[in-house]
């Protein structure tokens, strides 16, 4: 019986449920279908992965749903975004087309990389979203270089950079706390802590126990929250965001969360046990977003029509990708350089 | 016609691009106030302020990979590293993420970067700060690698670096800083573009193929072996090595018939090891005697003047490389 | 009234059959008076054929690769709807005669075989049999070529201007999936200039791609406007080794074949397979024709060859005096132009070597048409070729008229563009094997000419001048090292004898050692 890495979800130092003014409801039923659109499709993905149609290393966010959605609600458009591997949901909360998404996983032509980029490279500027990175804590310094271009430039813009716990032991992420905060740069550093790097308990590897008192060394703004509470990782990162544009500098947000599936497709889980699983899917994200809308009035079957609908868009989305044809032996070549 | 050193052509076309777009910014140790360790950005910060000559800490993982995420907006920022070595500091930020993010996103993402910084020995400074490393970013898809001997060049090549749309390492070798050469009036505007190489020395027996400090050291031992050897060299200066002017070679080949690559990065697996490679998978048959390279051997660099000199493939190493060239039968 | 069309009646004078190269129509098209319709082959030359009238083709009686007489007729053209009196329902042009072409192959060894390494051209886009051999003697790929005739299919032309573009050295696709793998140089190139290798290639198979095809793909996209990059360190390439065995041959008979005279239905022979260690190398047809002629000659005519050795000064001195003025009307002086001009004082003195045998008698010809023998590169295995281009009326001609002759002849030999008129009515031949350093040889005759002129390497030889009796010691006799060359004279014993051959021999002598400014 491995140890658990996990305290109770609520086990948060800053801000609790009850901190925070409520959404309105349909703004909450509109965040309900995007999470549960984010799990249709990973939980897809995995199916495509465990049948052999995805190669390579497939990372799903099942349980992360939260940090996205609240994330994306609370930022603007053109607001930078960049993320781990782990970035599926952040890109879908941003708008990403399911289709495209899935057809790139699947290294198909239609995927909006023409399937050179694949699972841990989502990326579309159009909707700020600057690249899911495949080098733990590659994405951090990139963040922050755009939030300096942005202070160059004047144009109000903010960046926001989402990474895991086990990135925290990457010295590139040390020195862009400093360089941030020292500049005053417009970003907020997201910290998903699901309490794993990869297959190892935090606890395990790391000589802090809480994670965000890291960053306070150098000065930053720096609060713990419930990220599978997604009223509270939008009005968390709302407050932020407006700090930023503000030109008061970055925020660290640690959201505690907790991944359901495997750090991959295909991970065997030796690190967990299944009641350590199933405890947390009483605090997953859909479930609490469930909860509130069903004590705020909102129907099962309202819920079920939803979930319905999504189900049918996803299962289309499957099916395109599948679809889809590879790219031409030409293209292996090209994208190397840009042309001007 | 004026005559420059080749920091001041440098200096020249960071101050000019720095006018003319003010989406490119410099970012680097010791860039600002001081002006850089070799003075190669004096003066910059009083006319473009703090915000666009970016003095940073010692951290070249951090704001190399702002750079990368700078150049991802549209931004065009040039990055110094005081001293071409610690390009492996920050290597997983240019190689895997600069190098790589137009191919990743199918080209929707580009980097329009620089890279500059002084490379080389010559001046004892040992190992970690001594290397040439053209050879290295030669290995990585998407970076392109520009390598200019010239003051001429020098500021004609990093005008385009600055607007080329992808990642640029721009190489200065140390060796290289003080040395002048003509120009073009200052506002006379004029560019070099990259991938295009230069016949400095034309020549009947012989073609050398080689750029950056090399380059001067080759065209004195070329002036030698005519004198002493009547050997007559041609030189051609390749002044970028991705994309390679592979070309030019071959129409000096045509002529010479024999090529002796040189260059100050190490010779095993270095990109005298790809030219020479290339003309016997592209033009063998322009060749009448083997294709050879010359680069460093495989040590790294001694901080003792003798030894240093001994093993960097300066004018004494080339011309030895030249006349055991020159021994080898030919093939017919 | 629908019109036959009979090759003899519209291409004039020439062979006894063609082959037929490629139809620039199907059956149901449209054609107007002129143009042209056909491309066929005669022994030694390409020729296109244009339709003698206006109307739509109704019938098309010998499929592509088919060996047509001259004489009867290959397709009928007439009004839409009218009846072929030659009668059944003809099978559909691209399947029957293909099918037929691949018979014809077998059965005649004609020159459209097509080696099983040529690649299958783009899906609609056939290439004509004679397309087909121009791209394997230059060594370009079919596939890669946009083919400009009807439904896409490729020409000769077509081919041609491959040729062209790709300076001859354009690579042969390799075999099935391989043919998209592009080569090294080229995939290095694509990738350093964000080339897709695709928009390079079109229709071509990647394989076939040369540097300097990317090199003009970049230029021109860079600049904006077309551009050429001189291929000029591309790596010369081995033509493919042409393929040994044939296949079996097609099942033969199909609807309308009955129609045509037997002739064209030969049996086939079992196909030569080679051993270890051997290749086969199918006849072209002109080696075919050579075979045929220079056997049936030899083996006909009794063969004499008489030697005669003529000194060259004043051809040489003649020459040097007038090059720049002949140079000046557009005209280089060649030797040869005046070794014809001397066949033609030799044939006047005897008239009788300007003839033709039969068994009824001899008949003299009054014209002087002097075919020059001239060779055709020799490929990678040492075959060559010869073609017979003639100067026509050489007799009513004087040196410059001649040379002018000489060298528009030469030039279109070279460019492949002679055509069966330049080939007709010889007769007499010059050849002039002194040009491949031979001095001596022994000519065989063009029949139904009688007589056959070689002409040896000049070269300085040392000669006795002799200041008195030709035979006698003479105090001022010395020697001298002059030009000299040596004819050869192959007659046919049956029209001249030794002393008439002699005759002609002294009189070519005479015209040469005497010619004066």
């Amino acid at each position: 019986m491995p140890e658990s890495a996990v305290k109770a979800s609520s086990a948060v130092a800053e801000i609790t449920v009850d901190s925070v003014p409520q959404l309105p409801v349909d703004q909450l039923q509109n965040m309900y279908r995007m999470m549960y659109r984010i799990r249709r499709v990973e939980e897809s993905l995995l199916e495509l992965a465990e049948s052999g149609k995805i190669g390579g290393a497939m990372h799903t966010a099942i349980g992360h749903e939260g940090s996205a959605v609240g994330m994306a609600d609370a930022l603007q458009r053109e607001d930078y975004l960049t993320c781990t591997y782990r970035g599926h949901h952040h890109s879908l909360a941003r708008g990403m087309d399911a289709k495209r998404a899935i057809a790139e996983v699947l290294g198909r032509a239609d995927g909006f990389a023409k399937g050179k980029g694949g699972s841990m490279h989502f990326i579309d500027p159009s909707l700020g979203l600057m690249g899911a990175n495949g080098i733990v804590g590659a994405q951090v310094p990139q963040a922050a270089g755009m939030a300096l271009a942005s202070k160059i430039r004047g144009d109000g813009r903010i960046a926001i950079t989402f990474f895991g716990d086990g990135a925290m032991y990457q010295g590139v992420m040390h020195e862009t706390f400093n360089m941030a905060q020292k500049w005053s740069l417009p970003i907020i550093f997201y910290c998903e802590n699901n309490r794993y790097s990869e297959m190892t308990p935090i606890t395990r590897t790391s000589s802090v126990e809480e994670m965000y008192t890291f960053v306070r060394a150098y000065g930053m703004r720096s609060v713990q929250i419930d990220g599978n509470d997604v009223e509270v990782v939008y009005h968390t990162v709302k407050e932020a965001a407006e700090r930023a544009r503000a030109g008061e500098g970055p925020t660290y947000i640690e959201g505690i969360t907790y991944r359901l599936a495997g750090h991959m497709a295909g991970d065997l889980e030796t690190y967990r046990s299944e009641e350590e699983i199933e405890e947390q899917r009483g605090y997953e994200p859909l479930v609490v977003l469930k909860n509130k809308l069903l004590d705020r009035g909102v129907s099962e079957e309202t819920l079920q029509v939803i979930r319905q609908e999504v189900d049918a868009e996803v299962e289309e989305a499957v099916e395109f990708a599948q679809n889809s044809p590879w790219p031409d032996d030409a293209e292996a070549y090209t994208d190397v350089y840009a042309l001007a | 016609m004026r005559k420059t050193t080749y920091i001041q052509a440098i200096n020249e076309a960071l101050r000019e691009e720095m006018r003319d777009d003010e989406s490119v910014f410099m970012i680097g140790e010791d860039i600002g106030h001081y002006g850089g360790l070799f003075r190669v950005t004096r003066k910059l910060m009083d006319e473009f302020g703090p915000n666009r000559v970016i003095d940073t800490p010692i951290s070249e993982q951090g704001f190399m990979g702002m750079a990368v995420g700078a150049a991802m907006t549209g931004m065009r920022p040039i990055v110094e590293l005081m001293y071409m070595d610690f390009f492996l500091v920050c290597a997983d930020q240019i190689f895997n993420q600069g190098a790589k993010m137009n191919y990743m996103t199918g080209g929707v993402v580009n980097v329009p970067m620089v890279i500059r910084g002084q490379h080389g020995g010559g001046k004892r400074y040992g190992s970690q700060h001594s290397q040439c490393v053209e050879s290295t970013f030669a290995q990585f898809p998407g970076i392109k690698v520009v390598v200019p001997a010239t003051p001429y060049d020098a500021k004609g090549l990093l005008i385009s670096a600055v607007r080329d749309p992808n990642p640029v390492l721009f190489l200065e070798h140390k060796m290289l800083y003080f040395t002048r050469g003509e120009m073009p009036d200052a506002d006379e505007p004029y560019t070099v573009p990259i991938g295009v190489a230069d016949v400095k020395r034309e020549g009947s027996d012989m073609t050398l193929a080689t750029f950056s400090y090399c380059l001067l050291q080759a065209l004195e031992a070329a002036e030698e072996l005519e004198a002493e050897h009547g050997i007559s060299v041609e030189v051609v200066d390749l002044r970028s090595i991705v994309p390679l002017d592979m070309e030019t070679i071959y129409a000096s080949v045509a002529k010479t018939g024999r090529l002796l690559a040189v260059h100050e990065s190490q010779s095993n697996c270095g990109i005298g090891a790809e030219i020479v490679a290339r003309i016997y998978e592209e033009a063998p048959h322009l060749l009448t005697a083997p294709a050879r390279r010359l680069g460093m051997a495989p040590a790294s660099i001694p901080v003792s003047g003798p030894l240093e000199e001994v093993l960097l493939p300066w004018k004494k190493n080339i011309k030895a490389a030249v006349l055991e060239t020159m021994r080898t039968p030919t093939f017919a | 009234m629908a019109t036959e069309l009979i090759i003899a009646e519209v291409a004039g004078e020439g062979a006894d059959d063609v082959t037929i190269s490629a139809w620039m129509v199907n059956e149901g098209d449209q054609v107007n008076e002129g143009d042209v319709i056909l491309e066929v082959a005669t022994d030694k030359v390409d020729q296109e054929i244009e339709s003698p009238v206006s109307g739509t083709v109704l019938k098309i009686l010998y499929g592509e690769g088919e060996i047509a007489p001259t004489t009867v007729a290959v397709a009928v053209i007439g009004e839409p709807g009218e009846q072929v009196e030659t009668g059944s329902a003809a099978a559909p042009q691209e399947s029957a005669p293909q099918e037929e072409s691949d018979d014809a192959e077998a059965d005649t060894g004609s020159l459209t075989a097509q080696s099983p390494t040529t690649p299958t051209p783009a899906e609609g886009g056939k290439a004509t049999p004679v397309a087909q051999r121009v791209a394997a003697d230059k060594g370009v790929s079919l596939a890669g070529i946009t083919g400009t005739g009807p439904g896409g299919q490729i020409t000769k032309n077509d081919v041609l201007s491959a040729a062209k573009a790709d300076d001859g050295s354009a690579p042969e696709a390799l075999p099935g999936r391989l043919a998209q793998v592009p080569a090294l140089a080229v995939q290095r190139l694509a990738a350093d200039h964000n080339v897709n290798l695709e928009d390079v290639a079109g229709d071509r198979p990647m394989s076939t791609l040369t540097r300097y095809d990317v090199l003009n793909f970049i230029e021109s996209r860079d600049t904006g406007t077309e551009v050429t990059v001189e291929p000029r360190f591309l790596l010369p390439r081995e033509a493919p080794r042409k393929a040994a065995a044939t296949s079996a041959p097609a099942a033969a008979g199909t609807a309308g074949k009955t129609e045509r005279p037997a002739k064209a239905a030969e049996k086939s022979k079992a196909p030569v397979q080679p051993g270890a260690g051997e290749e086969f190398i199918k006849h072209t047809r002109m080696r075919a024709a050579i075979a045929k002629n220079t056997s049936s000659s030899l083996f006909s005519a009794p063969h004499v060859t008489t030697m005669w050795d003529v000194a060259m000064a004043n051809v040489i001195a003649h020459r040097k005096a007038n090059k720049r003025e002949f140079a000046k009307q557009g005209v280089n002086l060649t030797i040869t132009a005046y070794f014809i001009a001397a066949i033609v004082d030799g044939l006047r003195a005897v008239p009788a070597a300007n003839a033709s045998w039969s068994d009824e008698g001899v008949t003299i010809k009054r014209t002087y048409n002097i075919g020059m023998a001239t060779a055709l590169p020799m490929d990678e295995y040492g075959m060559g070729g010869l073609i017979v281009p003639v100067i026509k009326n050489a007799g009513e001609m004087n040196l410059l008229g001649i040379a002018r002759q000489v060298n528009e002849l030469a030039e279109r030999a070279r460019a492949g563009k002679l055509t069966a008129d330049d080939l007709a009515g010889g007769t007499f031949t010059l050849s002039n094997y002194g040009t491949s350093g031979s001095r001596f040889q022994t000519p065989v005759i063009v029949q139904p000419q009688v007589g056959i002129l070689g002409v040896g390497a000049i070269e300085k030889r040392p000669v006795v001048v002799s200041q008195g009796h030709p035979l006698e010691a003479n105090t001022g006799d010395y020697m001298a090292f002059l030009p000299m060359t040596t004819l050869g004279f192959s007659y046919d014993h049956r029209v001249l004898d030794g002393a008439t051959a002699d005759a002609f021999c002294a009189a070519v002598k005479q015209a040469l050692e005497s010619w004066s400014a």
